[in-house]
């Protein structure tokens, strides 16, 4: 057991700068060829284009080819799609009662101005 | 003037959502209903300019983030673009993975029972007002770039830049989340 344990605040700190795919040697690809390694880092700086639907068709089987052999990343992509899922999922609130009643009265209001208004013309 | 009936009929489904970016917005129940109130009166008062055929979500959807920013910012210009640090990709990601290695639960997962409805709201929340907005708007409302970038009226690769760095963020609020609950150490596996 590291001290960093210890220390979580102080050890994500240091370990902000890198922005390393490796980190913690979690990422372990079969051949750690430097282009394998090359290829990853640049999948997951477009994961979020990928995500979005933001990337060219191209560009985006450049991406889908290296995920369909790249476990790791693969994980990764998912992992981001599904907390954007649980984001969206959790973040719904209820209308309050009442507010819809409020916007119904309030263009009542809107309407019965504007009338007015027409007839002073 | 325009057609009440019809207006009410293609505008109230919007309202639980417009509902809930207002208060992640304002931060305030109240807030809240008081821009979701002004953006229907806003919307119905426009309403005879809008344009069959055009996006009527996103149009609603700028109309309450306009609103917001006229009302809620207008002594607050310049936002806090500078000096927002920046994180790493993959922040949650990498942590989750290394508490729990090999227990067959999946970081997903572990992101699902971890975090509750009230953290990820206040993550949100917490997040500087631009980066805000524009997470709301990409990751709870599905809203494209440009589509974004319309309804903020900023150029697409802002709001790019906006979103992809407030996750980052956001991201990094869940974590800290995590650790002052004790669930989430974060060492280096
Ligand atoms: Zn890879």
């Amino acid at each position: 057991m590291s001290e960093a344990n210890l220390n979580p605040k102080m050890n994500m700190e240091s370990q902000q700068a890198g922005g390393q795919f490796e980190y913690g040697g979690q990422f372990e690809h079969g051949c750690g060829s430097s282009s394998a390694h090359k290829e990853c880092q640049e999948s997951i700086e477009t994961l979020y284009f990928y995500l979005d639907g933001e990337l060219t068709d191209d560009k985006r089987e450049v991406i889908k080819a290296h995920l369909d052999k790249c476990q790791p990343c693969l994980e990764a992509f998912d992992f981001e799609d599904e907390l954007r899922r649980i984001i969206s999922m959790k973040c719904k609130d209820r209308v309050p009662e009442g507010l819809k009643d409020k916007v119904f009265q309030a263009i009542e209001v809107e309407m019965t101005n504007s009338l007015t208004s027409d007839q002073d013309k | 003037m325009a057609d009440q009936a019809r207006f009410v009929e293609m505008t109230m489904e919007f309202m639980p959502a417009l509902y809930s970016a207002a208060l992640r917005m304002t931060r305030n129940p109240s807030d809240a209903e008081d821009l979701v109130q002004e953006t229907y009166l806003k919307a119905f008062r426009g309403f005879g300019g809008f344009q069959e055929g055009t996006n009527l979500k996103a149009w609603l959807y700028r109309i309450l983030t306009n609103t917001y920013i006229n009302i809620y910012r207008a002594n607050q210009r310049k936002p806090e673009e500078t000096g927002v640090p920046e994180v790493e990709d993959l922040y949650l990601y990498r942590r989750l993975s290394a508490i729990d290695p090999g227990m067959g639960r999946s970081a997903e997962d572990q992101a699902m029972e971890l975090f509750t409805d009230d953290d990820i709201k206040l993550a949100i929340e917490s997040l500087p007002e631009s980066f805000r907005i524009a997470v709301i708007l990409s990751d709870v409302e599905g809203f494209a770039y440009k589509e974004i970038a319309e309804i903020t009226e900023v150029p697409v690769g802002t709001v790019m830049s906006r979103i992809h760095r407030g996750r980052k963020l956001l991201q990094k609020a869940l974590v800290q989340y995590g650790m002052d609950r004790g669930l989430v150490s974060v060492g280096d596996a």
